[in-house]
């Protein structure tokens, strides 16, 4: 069962299979995890939020269609906007601008796990790493932490317009870089 | 007011695709790519770039307990609703191993009845070859499982079609997951029961069927 496809896991998990709820959590809770950590950088929020995640996932199971995204983009999103939904409910809290330094590149996918590699998520962190500083700070607030135009303007110290310019100029080029048509 | 405009929505469609607009500039933003093509293909885009950046968040472990609040929610949820008994998810990783084994090893399996209350049959290409087998297991909903091992490669990242025929001639579609990452298998639910299934096929994205198992009365 360990060995199963996730897409099998997915539809154990829709027809209601505890075994594969189980396989299914515990392959993927550290990468849910990371994400609502990283958007909200609190241990105990960040939980919350990626359990919120797996019980979306579970209701939402029997609708996942493997053509129109991975299970990585799938799970991985709906973990991102279940913190995001945090964060909005919670829109003054303080954040820690020393913390976007250290986000970026999971060790998995790092430089050199990266060698050799040609895939999009390879392209995406390539890109990623070639941003101007500013603009890679802008961009993974904005992404990986949920923060709005307006908000990392804040949290720079930089006009609103510069800040929007700055998410808009890095989030191109990383799409850019994927190179690939996405199909409406 | 005037309308939503290209250049407007150029403007703004990185924190679109990021889920960080709100209020009248969201809703004006997407009722505009809803109506223009350009747009909604410039948004998809990158919205794709904005799924993959999500996935370089590094992996990080969760507390001790974690896993067991999430089944606490999900599993006995799952339970409740008394869909499929807790053995059958390990028949699907069996099954795969299984019928690589006996591929390796030059054998078919068998069409017939087994004792698990699940029922298979051989996958025929058009050309009477086989390649692989299906698996339908009895339960509420029952569930299928198709093994073609071999063509993990031949058809990965392929998009396929799983069709299932009722013996009322009903038809049920479904699309199947990819071939390379589940190794040539994929398991779906069903909507008829186990033993009104009559066939099951895979069909390609242009609608030619791959292969089929059809199962006796």
């Amino acid at each position: 069962m360990g060995d199963a496809s996730d897409e099998a896991l997915i539809a154990g998990l829709a027809a209601g299979d505890s075994d594969a709820a189980l396989v299914f959590v515990r392959r993927w809770q550290r990468r849910v995890f990371g994400v609502t950590f990283a958007v909200l950088g609190d241990r105990g929020r960040a939980e919350d939020a990626a359990q919120e995640a797996f019980v979306r996932a579970w209701r939402h199971a029997a609708a996942y269609d493997p053509r129109r995204a991975s299970v990585a983009t799938w799970l991985l999103t709906m973990a991102r906007t279940a913190a995001i939904d945090v964060v909005r409910v919670e829109r003054a809290r303080p954040f820690d601008p020393t913390l976007v330094v250290e986000v970026g590149v999971d060790d998995s996918i790092g430089p050199e796990a990266l060698a050799g590699r040609n895939d999009d998520l390879a392209r995406v962190a390539l890109a990623l790493g070639s941003l101007p500083e500013e603009q890679r700070r802008a961009l993974l607030l904005a992404t990986l932490h949920g923060r709005t135009a307006n908000e990392v303007g804040a949290i720079e110290g930089i006009p609103l317009g510069t800040a929007k310019t700055r998410i808009r100029t890095g989030l191109n080029r990383v799409r850019l870089a994927l190179d690939v048509e996405v199909a409406p | 007011m005037a309308p939503f405009s290209c250049a407007q929505l150029d403007d703004v469609v990185a924190e679109l695709a990021l889920d960080l607009l709100a209020g009248d500039e969201r809703a004006e933003a997407i009722a505009h790519v809803e109506g223009c093509w350009r747009c909604r293909r410039t948004l998809f885009e990158h919205s794709a770039a904005a799924d993959r950046l999500i996935q370089l968040a590094p992996a990080g472990d969760p507390s001790v307990g974690f896993e067991e609040r999430v089944l606490a929610i999900v599993a006995p949820a799952a339970q409740q609703a008394n869909r499929l008994p807790r053995r059958r998810f390990v028949l699907i990783a069996a099954v795969a191993a299984v019928v690589a084994l006996l591929a390796s090893l030059g054998a078919l399996v068998a069409v017939g009845r087994s004792e698990k209350a699940e029922i298979e049959a051989a996958m025929l290409a058009p050309d009477g070859a086989n390649v692989g087998d299906v698996y339908v297991h009895e339960g509420s909903p029952a569930w299928i499982v198709v093994a073609v091992p071999a063509w993990a490669q031949k058809w990965g990242g392929v998009p396929y079609t799983v069709r299932v025929t009722g013996r009322d001639g009903s038809v049920h579609d479904s699309p199947g997951g990819d071939l390379a990452a589940g190794e040539g298998t994929w398991g779906t639910a069903l909507v008829i029961a186990a033993d009104q299934v009559r066939s099951v096929s895979l069909l390609g994205p242009e609608g030619t069927t791959w292969c089929t198992g059809t199962f006796s009365a």
